[in-house]
């Protein structure tokens, strides 16, 4: 009888050792991959198109993929020009990935949650005529960029804010941000 | 999901009061005399019978007239005995002699009650949370009713995820103990909250000094018991059903229990429990706090084969919960962060409603565990447990093109226990030996589209340790050894392209030894040290990224310098600990102080080392660090029976910390605390008891906050010191009423309790509190407790 009982017991132990070791083996997993970023912005490229002349751009690229953004990852093509009336349009790129992925297409379908805010700090520059959403509220993936007759220097910061629910049109109002890169942009050539 | 409807609670509650009426014949009388076990009469006890009370006179005799005829009972109380209970089958006129049964509390008798003694060292400071205490927090999260333990305070997210602190310390440094198995989840994390649904407890214990020696590095900080009302071996069904709600969240939670024997079988037992809560967004005064809803449905089930001398037991549980974080608390960039924190109120406010969204957290534990015991003549006790846990953890981000739906942090933790002891009692000597192993897998559950905040790792762990206890007169002496073994293998990339697996080994050593000297039979003096270490969590070694739940870039111990940190620079963390506890229990008061100092070297903790400019602007950057830290404080607890019906309790604790290194304050310290409670109970006719309850909360204002540096100034700090983004907020009281009726519907037992928490709606900020960033705490919350016990034999 008594032995009947301790062999009960080594039998119970014997299975929870099992057990664990089954456990053991079964959840080694597999290396893991790398993660492919899917939120990331890598790129920010605005183009302004002038009505007449050179088109300028402004660059951030994220060469080095370490989501800094270093001084040397921006460039600017070149300085505006006085007296000129630029179109600008923004595109967002996600290069971190095998492919690359437009991230202004996400925007864009979800335009009535997004808005890009401007912040200009050279009176030089006036920043107009925001495309709008289907609510009629401006969404900014291109808008018109004016330059006054006067030389001057100065930096355009330019905001995604990410306001599902919450969109008023005002910036940068509720929400937060997606993005937000600031770029060094004169008005011919300062002295 | 889940979707319990409030209104059904309070139906299903009222369903189970049923009142007994009885019939007339009302001439006969009860007298007797009331005494003490030594025979001396006893004046001043309340005699109740059938709705009927009187106090016993200057000799002990008192008289019952004018009663009817009928089985009621008769219930004696005097404060500082026994209730003395006698059914009486009154037809005549009776004469009766009660001996009331001194109800004195020794220290030794404190001791052993509950089933956690046993499993804690006993001249470590502790502090158990008894079932009935347990009662006044049914329907909150285990960290809210664990602030009531003196020294133990609670790091929130918000009005619903609290994480214990003991002396300061928490997350990896704290461990929880779930019905005798290591809770395994993602403990890493200041937004993590225990797994654990606190309606399975009959007792939870805490031990606030190491307790590494037993339970591993986890437990350098102290150990939370978290015990299952014991299997019953009677015949007999039985169980309990809990109904609570709550008004500030319109929060609705219901539990049942069920237990009994089985006909053939006497020697086994089952339980099944269930408990399911849900409720909508929080209230401050002033708003409401958007997307703070919370919904949980758990379920436990034991199955226990016991005998005299072995016994077996098969329990399983399954914890599911969804909690939403307050919505202004995510934080895009610091320019939204600075916005929100200057505001001074969220700036998303809506309409109440119980839809939670994203940002929330949606996590699952289940639990397996099979024990077994068998007791060996002239040996002792042999214990063999296995515990296998699975943790599922999501986090849920506002993200664009509808990824909102996809976690943003997906881990799944598989962890297995393996615990062999042998508890022995040779003369005067009582202890126990023992081996654990644990292993752990935790996987980045893949598709989250996030590089992960921390790394896929394999952890085994074996430790060995041996704990003996010698009594001896006036004195108690106890001494513990363990030495620890761990292997770790992280699966990390470098800059998220290259896979490496590198495995770190280390060995550690925890002792302890402690003596408590018993002045006489109801105080007593303890001094205890303890020396314990700990290796680095995986997340202090390769934390990597935005976390977006502190607005601020981490980078583990390993990943500073390029990704090239050299193992060798990588310490244990060592905490030295001495507590001195003074301890007395009298009939009408008891008094527990306890001064601790705990110096710790090598203590992990995040440094600002700069900032770094992303594209979503600038945030912050820390990076793990070791330093030398002090943790000294005092607290206590004083519980006075002013006069026969009321009660006063207080509790306090302050704590003063140190980064000694760097001449520097930690961070996440509670400030100086302190609660004074009144209670004044009664009991009425036939066994009811009564009692009402005031208490008020007093929280002082941190002075060794870290220095103050708004978000938008980070960029250009430049100091070495920890900061915190906002100053501490000011101290304040608050006052909580409570009141409640117990008594009996025949056989079963019904309570009722009616509670309002912050009764002047106070407006306040929790230090503690995380979202203290970006909103005040909740304001008044009502709530309706209903228990009902049920028992029958067979």
């Amino acid at each position: 009888m008594r032995k009947k009982e301790v062999s009960t017991i080594i039998n119970r132990v014997v299975l929870s050792l099992f057990i664990s070791f089954t456990c053991f083996v079964m959840s080694c997993s597999d290396d893991p991959e790398a993660t492919n970023e899917e939120e990331v912005i890598t790129t920010v490229l605005v183009t302004l198109q002038p009505t007449e002349g050179e088109t300028v751009t402004l660059t951030w690229d994220d060469i080095n993929l370490d989501a800094v953004v270093d001084e040397s990852e921006i460039v600017v093509s070149d300085n505006l020009v006085p007296g000129t009336s630029y179109a600008a349009t923004i595109k967002l790129l996600n290069k971190s990935g095998n492919s690359e992925v437009n991230i202004t297409d996400e925007v864009q379908k979800e335009a009535e949650d997004h808005i890009f805010c401007f912040t200009v700090t050279t009176a030089g520059i006036s920043i107009t005529n925001l495309n709008k959403d289907k609510n009629e509220l401006p969404l900014g993936i291109t808008s018109v960029w004016t330059t006054t007759s006067a030389t001057t220097a100065g930096t355009v910061t330019i905001t995604l804010r990410h306001q599902p629910g919450v969109k008023t049109g005002d910036c940068p109002g509720a929400g937060d941000t997606d993005a937000s890169i600031t770029f060094p942009v004169n008005v011919g050539v300062p002295v | 999901m889940l979707h319990i409807r409030p209104r059904l609670l309070i139906v299903l509650s009222l369903l189970l009061v049923a009142f007994p009426g009885h019939a007339q014949n009302c001439l006969l009388t009860i007298s007797g005399i009331v005494k003490e076990q030594n025979g001396d009469v006893l004046p001043g006890a309340t005699v109740s019978f059938a709705g009927k009370t009187v106090v016993s006179d200057s000799e002990g005799k008192f008289r019952l007239s004018g009663l009817c005829g009928g089985a009621v009972e008769l219930t004696v109380n005097y404060v500082g005995y026994q209730n003395f209970y006698q059914k009486i089958n009154l037809q005549k006129d009776t004469v009766i002699t009660i001996q009331l049964i001194a109800d004195e509390t020794t220290l030794q008798e404190v001791e052993i009650v509950g089933n956690t003694a046993a499993k804690t060292g006993l001249t470590n400071s502790s502090y158990s949370l008894s079932q009935q205490e347990l009662e006044h927090f049914s329907g909150k999260s285990l960290g809210e009713a664990l602030k009531r333990v003196p020294g133990v305070s609670a790091l929130q997210t918000g009005p619903a995820i609290f994480k214990p602190v003991i002396d300061g310390l928490h997350s990896q440094r704290i461990l929880i103990l779930n019905n005798g198995i290591r809770q395994e989840g993602q403990q890493w994390g200041v937004e993590h909250a225990p797994e654990i649904d606190p309606f399975i407890a009959s007792e939870i214990k805490v031990v606030k000094g190491s307790e590494a020696v037993r339970y591993g590095s986890d437990a350098i900080g102290g150990v939370i018991i978290v015990d299952t009302p014991p299997m019953h071996q009677a015949q007999k069904f039985g169980g309990e059903l809990n109904a609570g709600l709550f008004s500030n969240n319109r929060m609705g939670v219901f539990s049942g229990l069920l237990e009994g024997g089985f006909k053939n079988a006497e020697s086994m037992s089952w339980r099944i429990q269930s408990s399911v809560k849900k409720g909508g967004d929080y209230s401050t005064p002033d708003y409401v706090l958007s997307n703070t809803g919370t919904q949980e449905l758990n379920f436990s089930g034991a199955l226990s084969w016991k005998k005299e001398d072995r016994g077996a037991e098969l329990y399983v549980s399954s914890f599911n919960t969804e909690i939403g974080i307050l919505r202004a608390a995510h934080t895009g960039s610091l320019e939204d962060f600075d916005n929100s924190i200057r505001n001074q109120k969220p700036w998303y406010i809506e309409d109440f409603t119980y839809t939670i969204n994203a940002p929330r957290q949606k996590i699952n534990h289940q639990l397996l565990k099979v024990s077994a015991f068998k007791k060996i003549q002239g040996v002792g006790t042999l214990n063999i447990l296995y515990g296998g846990q699975y943790n599922q953890r999501k986090e849920y981000d506002i993200r664009r093109a509808g990824r909102t739906g996809k976690p943003a942090l997906s881990l799944d933790l598989f962890s297995n226990i393996l615990d062999v002891s042998l508890d022995h009692n040779l003369g005067g000597l009582t202890g126990s030996i023992g081996i654990n192993g644990t292993y752990k897998d935790n996987a980045n559950v893949p598709g989250t589209g996030i590089r992960p905040l921390i790394p896929n790792y394999r952890q085994v762990n074996t430790g060995l340790f041996i704990i003996e206890k010698y009594r001896k007169e006036k004195w108690l002496m106890e001494a513990g050894m363990r030495f620890d073994y761990q292997h770790l293998q992280v699966l990390t990339f470098i800059n998220n392209q290259d896979l490496v697996k590198p495995s770190f080994n280390f060995n550690y050593v925890s002792g302890s030894a402690g003596v408590s000297y018993y002045m006489n039979e109801f105080a007593r003096i303890t001094s205890h040290v303890g020396v314990s270490m700990r290796p680095p969590h995986v997340s202090e070694l390769y934390s990597e990224g935005l976390h977006h739940g502190t607005a601020a870039i981490e980078r583990g111990l390993m990943n500073q310098n390029g990704f090239q940190t050299d193992q060798a620079l990588i310490h244990k963390e060592i905490s030295t600990k001495f507590t001195q506890g003074f301890q007395l229990i009298r009939k009408t008061f008891s008094l527990e102080v306890s001064a601790y100092l705990n110096h710790i070297s090598n203590y992990v903790f995040l440094k600002p080392t700069g900032t770094a400019l992303t594209i979503r602007g600038y945030f912050p950057v820390f990076d793990y660090n070791q330093t030398e830290a002090i943790l000294t404080g005092v607290d206590g607890l004083m519980h006075w029976d002013i006069s026969r019906s009321i009660e006063y309790a207080g509790t306090f604790a302050y704590l003063y910390a140190k980064d000694v290194a760097n001449n520097d304050v930690l961070t996440f310290i509670p400030p100086a605390q302190m609660e004074h409670a009144f209670t004044w109970h009664r009991t009425l006719k036939k066994g009811q008891e009564f009692f009402i309850t005031l208490s008020a909360p007093v929280a002082f204002r941190q002075t060794r906050a870290p220095k103050t540096v708004y978000p938008l100034d980070v960029a250009a700090y430049e100091g070495e010191k920890v900061f915190d983004f906002a100053p501490a907020p000011a101290g304040y009281i608050l006052l909580n009423m409570e009141a409640g009726i117990k008594f009996p519907v025949g056989d079963h037992t019904l309570s009722i309790a009616l509670e309002g928490e912050n009764l002047t709606n106070k407006t306040y900020r929790v230090y503690m509190n995380r979202l203290r960033y970006f909103a005040d705490e909740p304001g008044a919350n009502f709530m309706l407790r209903l228990k009902y016990n049920f028992h029958s034999h067979e």
